[in-house]
């Protein structure tokens, strides 16, 4: 498409109309200030051939000039397909699309409204079947001829326009009907895929699969039930099997229990008959027994009786009269003795006691009264004490000391008076008027100085160091003060009497300790007074001695000669006991004489006599041995028996029972089986594993058809993606190679080779080295890179037709020698490309002697 | 002595291989003992033998039970059974069913022990699992002249087919008929006589079955004397497996127009496709797949190898054609994806326009 004349009127700065005519085979070169409108001139190339004359947005809006309520319009006058055409249209108030052919000298009307829009949008390159309403970027006039405004950098191309490319460049990859088998091979594969290529949950194999699933499981649990009858079955079968032996089993028990009770039956009648005569037995011997025994007392009876009646008579005689009041008198009588003997001793003890005591209180009471005088001799001498005295001698130490030092810093002024003196001690001690006779001495003393003024002679003054006595003289003040109360308590401050007293009470000081000591040791821990207790007690103790018996104050008695009087006494005692006990004896044993003659009484009342006795004793012992006799016989016959019978018939019983009880369960479990396996069978698990194999089967069948057609679409969408993969390498590899190729032209030194990408946009440089990318490179490289792309491209898009290459302010970035190969490169294409700069810079292009200038005026659109 | 010989009812079959039209083949067996009872009226049998497997399995639909005995007190003569392998009497099994009291004329034979008949005796040889590696002959005790006309009924293979059947079990047994069950296929009746056969089964129920539907007819009219057999149709089912190679224009509308001239209500039909689709043949295979489901019992086709004719690509130059290309390579190397993906870019393509 090649355009030739261009007005536009109503839009931006363009109010009124304006046109411009352009030469059809050369480089147009518009220039123009900034503000002029030279963008808004590309912008109305597009409305005219992209933008719908129906649109009346936003965008559209925007382009009427401001204040003013114009409709946008343009006209297009442009060569295509070997034709001439002009293309009128009108948006908002009254929208409008004419599309008339030259012919025959004239302008007739060719199409109109969408027809015109359709016409318009193929010759800018937008391929047929796109929404009219879809955006520009869909026509590769715009996309890759038309550089807007400073835009030269050449976008990845959206796939219409790589389509429209490809048909530009009659590779004829995707036509309008292969593009509706793309939508219907899309639709297709969505049915079974998703777009990352795996199986659409939704797709019908999936569903299928879900059935089949389903079904699988019907047939699994089909197939348990089944095995599970079948289990049953052989269970049943076992049971059923092992009822015959079982069976005979208890035949042959029942049999064995019979017999093995008939026996028991025998052997426990014999064994009553034995029982019987064994208690027969056993009543005969024990009634042997009993008159065996009864014989025995009766005759032991008999013979003791007479010894007992002698052995009475002994007793009776040895214990003589009135024992007991014979044994009363001689324990009295030793009583009495051993209670004076006790207290003899006691009184004894008592009198021992009573001396000691007295003596003890004696020497307390002379250690007390020495302690007392040694004691009054001490207060009355007054002395400090030992450690008194160490601090009064201490002090008198100070108070001397102190003295000494006072009496060296004083000035002594000696006086002696050779005739008689009147004077005044005006500075010092004495002080005060004094009046010496002659020969008299006096000293003054002071300090630091003494003055003194004798009447009629004048004045003295002596002094001395200039030291004060002032703090000494205090000292010894506190000194004194402090001597005085320390010794008022002895009422005497000299300290030579004091150190007499104090030695004077040094003698006396040990001996009043010797009698403490002497005291403790005497008293022991005890008091005068409880000592002195202690003697009234013990006093008292034998005047109660005294008092019992009067004649031991007089005569104290002999305890050794009490005590060996006691042995008779007790001797005596004793033999008072024994008659006691004698008749005792003799009382006991005649009760049992009496019994006796009781017992012997009773024998012979039951019995008769002993011999009586005797012969029932011999009948007895006939009847048992008779009942012994009759028992062996019963023990041979039982003997006969096998041993343990009754165990064994127990044994036997307990295995027949057990055996019906195993048949009872058996039974009972054959029962539980059978209605466990007929409950089972009415499920009819076979016609369930039947439907469900059927069913797996006919999904099986329908799912590998499905699976096959949906694997036939993902195979027929790869394949046909991997083929446009290819094609579309066989596209972009030779636009490469001719973008390269214009670059090295442009930079008159090769940079590498361009790489293009899927989309036709320039990705990359490679040297034989390594790989550039494009963002590695200058401002001015990355702009003749797509300078390059874009000029390639445009020679593809041109190959069948000339077209309308426009640059827009663009390689503002390239230096002039660049810039001037590139222009050299336009002009080798003008005859393909009718190429259209717009510029603020017509300086940059001077070079470009045969362009077709275009100067728009300052203000052209205002 | 005359009897019907027949076996392998499979009542209640598991027909996993007819799909969806499992259910009617199961109503087919019914239907095919309907037609020996009827048989039964007209050819006056003394009475009937069943040579195991009436059911498909031990555990048949308790209705199939009572339907199966229902039919069969409908014979106008005894009928004498075994249970066969897919019927093995177990304990709780389908012969234990009470539906079999209330028919009086029918007798399931349970234990391996002489049945007295008019003139004769039969020595049953029912099987008590599934799996029997023993002659189950071997019990037949050695002929005595009280027996008259021996007649054994067994259920099994061959021991030439490792069944435990021996392959001259008659004569060893001294029999003067033994009525077998288990193979579906007849015995073949040239050359007679026969002491041994197979009755087949009375439908067929699978493909690949030559030789059977039918029921035998047995006259023997005194000890020792020869069997005569005959065969008497019993099956109305036809089970027909074909491959169908279409490699011309025209093929697929002469196949369609075959078939469904063939199809029937009785015909069972197994049919793989495969060859060369010219224009229109796909749709003419789509409508015989829509007329077949219609008219036939069961028609199940298979595409096998099946892709567009080479001299049929119309496709535009481009990614379309290379893909057809590569699609065609790929499917003479004999993948089915391939050649399906080749068949469907052709829907596509013609559903497109081009």
């Amino acid at each position: 498409m090649i355009l030739t004349r261009l007005t536009l009127q109503g839009i931006r700065c363009f109010a009124n109309p304006f046109t411009i005519e352009l030469a059809p085979a050369a480089i147009n070169l518009i220039t123009a200030p900034n503000g002029s409108g030279k963008s808004t001139l590309v912008e109305a190339l597009r409305l005219a051939f992209l933008i719908s004359h129906r649109s009346a947005g936003e965008s559209i809006q925007s382009l009427v000039p401001w204040g003013a309520s114009l409709d946008p319009q343009v006209t297009i006058e442009f060569q295509a397909q070997g034709r001439s055409w002009r293309a009128s249209k009108r948006w908002l108030h009254s929208p409008a699309a004419t599309l008339e052919l030259h012919q025959n000298g004239s302008w007739s009307k060719h199409a109109e409204g969408p027809a015109a829009e359709e016409r318009l949008r193929h010759f800018a390159g937008m391929p047929g079947g796109f929404d009219p309403g879809a955006a520009s970027q869909h026509a590769w006039s715009t996309s890759v001829l038309w550089s807007l405004q400073g835009k030269l950098e050449l976008d990845e191309l959206p796939a219409p326009v790589i389509d429209s490319v490809r048909t530009s460049l009659h590779q004829q990859l995707d036509t309008p009907a292969s593009l509706a088998l793309s939508k219907l091979l899309d639709k297709r594969y969505k049915e079974f895929w998703t777009p990352t290529g795996r199986a659409s949950v939704n797709s019908p194999a999936s569903r299928l699969r879900t059935e089949l699933d389903a079904a699988r499981q019907r047939l699994d649990a089909a197939q348990s039930s089944l095995e599970q009858l079948d289990l049953l079955r052989d269970q049943l079968a076992a049971l059923i099997d092992a009822r015959a032996p079982l069976d005979a089993s208890i035949d042959a028990l029942a049999r064995q229990s019979a017999d093995a009770a008939a026996q028991l039956t025998q052997a426990n009648q014999l064994h009553a008959a034995r029982q019987s005569e064994l208690s027969s037995r056993d009543v005969a011997n024990a009634q042997a027994s009993a008159a065996q025994s009864t014989l025995s007392q009766w005759r032991a009876t008999q013979d003791t009786l007479d010894q007992h009646r002698a052995r009475h008579a002994t007793l009776l005689e040895s214990a003589g009269p009135d024992p007991l009041a014979a044994l009363a008198a001689a324990t009295a009588t030793l009583a009495a003795a051993e209670a004076e003997l006790r207290d003899a001793r006691a009184y004894r003890a008592a009198l021992l006691e009573r001396d000691s005591q007295r003596s003890l209180l004696h020497r307390l009471h002379q250690l007390l009264s020495n302690k007392r005088h040694t004691e009054d001799a001490l207060r009355a001498l007054n002395a400090p004490t030992a450690a008194s005295w160490q601090q009064l001698t201490h002090l008198w130490n100070n108070l001397a000391s102190t003295r000494r030092q006072l009496d060296s810093a004083l000035v002594h002024l000696d006086l002696h008076a050779e005739r008689p003196l009147d004077l005044t001690v005006t500075t010092g001690s004495p002080a005060g008027a004094h009046s010496l006779p002659a020969g008299a001495s006096l000293r003054v003393s002071g300090s630091p100085a003494v003055e003194l003024h004798i009447a009629g002679a004048g004045a003295l003054r002596a002094s001395g160091p200039p030291a004060s006595a002032a703090e000494l003289r205090a000292a010894l003040d506190t000194l004194e003060s402090r001597w005085t109360s320390a010794t008022a308590p002895f009422a005497e401050s000299s300290f030579d009497t004091l150190q007499q007293r104090r030695a004077q009470a040094a003698e006396l000081e040990p001996a009043l300790a010797s009698l403490d000591a002497q005291l403790n040791a005497l008293l022991a821990g005890r008091t005068l007074a409880s000592l002195e207790n202690a003697l009234l007690a013990a006093e008292s103790a034998c005047a109660a001695h005294e008092t019992a018996h009067p004649n031991w104050s007089a005569a104290p008695p002999d305890p050794a000669a009490l005590e060996a009087a006691l042995p008779l006494l007790r001797q005596q005692a004793d033999a008072a006991r024994q008659r006691t006990a004698d008749a005792r004896d003799a009382a006991s044993l005649l009760d049992i004489i009496q019994s006796a003659e009781i017992q012997i009484a009773d024998w012979t009342a039951r019995h008769a006599s002993l011999q009586a006795l005797s012969a029932s004793l011999d009948e007895l012992l006939l009847q048992s041995r008779a009942h012994q006799l009759q028992i062996a016989e019963l023990d041979a016959r039982l003997a006969q028996f096998p041993p343990n019978l009754d165990a064994t018939a127990q044994d036997l019983a307990s295995q027949l029972a057990a055996a019906r009880t195993q048949l009872a369960a058996n039974r009972e479990e054959s029962e539980r089986l059978a209605g466990r396996i007929d409950a089972l069978a009415a499920t009819a698990p076979s016609r369930s594993l039947a439907e469900a194999a059927e069913a797996v089967e006919d999904l099986s069948r329908r799912l590998d058809a499905i699976d096959l057609q949906a694997n036939a679409v993902l195979r027929l969408h790869q394949t046909l993606s991997e083929c446009q993969s290819t094609l579309m390498d066989s596209i972009s590899v030779p636009i490469a190679a001719s973008a390269t190729a214009i670059l090295s032209a442009i930079t008159a030194a090769p940079l590498g080779n361009l790489r293009l990408s899927g989309k036709l946009h320039p990705d990359a440089l490679s040297t034989p080295h390594k790989t550039v990318p494009l963002d590695v490179l200058s401002g001015g490289e990355q702009e003749q890179v797509h300078f390059a792309t874009r000029l390639a491209l445009a020679r593809h898009l041109s190959a069948s037709e000339p077209q309308l290459a426009v640059f827009d302010d663009v390689l503002i970035a390239t230096d002039p020698a660049r810039l001037a190969r590139i222009l050299a490169l336009l002009e080798e294409h003008r005859d393909r490309l009718q190429i259209c700069i717009l510029t603020c810079h017509p300086e940059r292009f001077a070079a470009l002697a045969g362009a077709h200038t275009i100067a728009l005026p300052p203000h052209a659109g205002n | 002595m005359r009897f019907l010989h027949t076996s392998d009812w499979h009542i209640g079959l598991h027909a996993a291989h007819a799909g969806a039209a499992a259910p009617r083949l199961r109503q087919e067996r019914f239907a095919a003992a309907r037609r020996i009872a009827a048989l039964a009226q007209s050819l006056h049998p003394d009475f009937v033998l069943l040579a195991g497997d009436t059911f498909d399995s031990n555990a048949p639909h308790p209705a199939d039970i009572r339907e199966t005995a229902a039919l069969l007190a409908a014979f106008p003569c005894p009928v004498f059974l075994i249970p066969g392998n897919h019927d093995p009497h177990v304990p709780g099994g389908p012969w234990l069913h009470p539906a079999w009291s209330a028919a009086p004329n029918v007798h399931p034979l349970l234990t391996p022990e002489p049945v007295p008949l008019p003139g004769g005796a039969l020595f049953p040889c029912p099987l008590l699992s599934r799996w029997q590696s023993a002659n189950p002959l071997a019990w037949i005790p050695p002929a005595l002249p009280e027996h008259g006309i021996r007649l054994g009924l067994a259920h099994g293979s061959l021991s030439t087919f490792n069944g435990p059947i021996p392959p001259d079990a008659a004569s060893l047994h001294q029999l003067d008929y033994l009525a077998l069950g288990d193979w579906h296929s007849a015995t073949p009746l040239t050359p007679q006589p026969l002491r041994q056969a197979y009755s087949g089964t009375p439908e067929p129920d699978a493909f690949s079955q030559p030789n059977s539907g039918s029921v035998f007819l047995i006259d023997i009219p005194h000890p020792g004397a020869p069997p005569s057999i005959t065969s008497h149709r019993t099956a109305r089912l036809a089970w027909q497996k074909q491959t169908a190679t279409l490699r011309a224009p025209g093929d697929a509308l002469r196949l369609r127009l075959e078939l469904e001239a063939a199809a029937s209500p009785d015909l069972l039909l197994d049919l793989t496709l495969e060859g060369s689709l010219f224009p229109g043949d796909d749709d003419e295979l789509l409508r015989l797949e829509t007329a077949l489901a219609e008219r036939c019992f069961l028609a199940r086709i298979s595409r096998g190898p099946l892709w567009p004719a080479a001299s049929e690509t119309t496709l535009p130059p481009g990614p379309l054609s290379l893909t057809e290309t590569r699609l065609r390579e790929q499917s003479a190397s004999g993948d089915p994806v391939a050649a399906a993906a080749l068949l469907e870019l052709h829907r596509l393509a013609r559903e497109a326009g081009l």
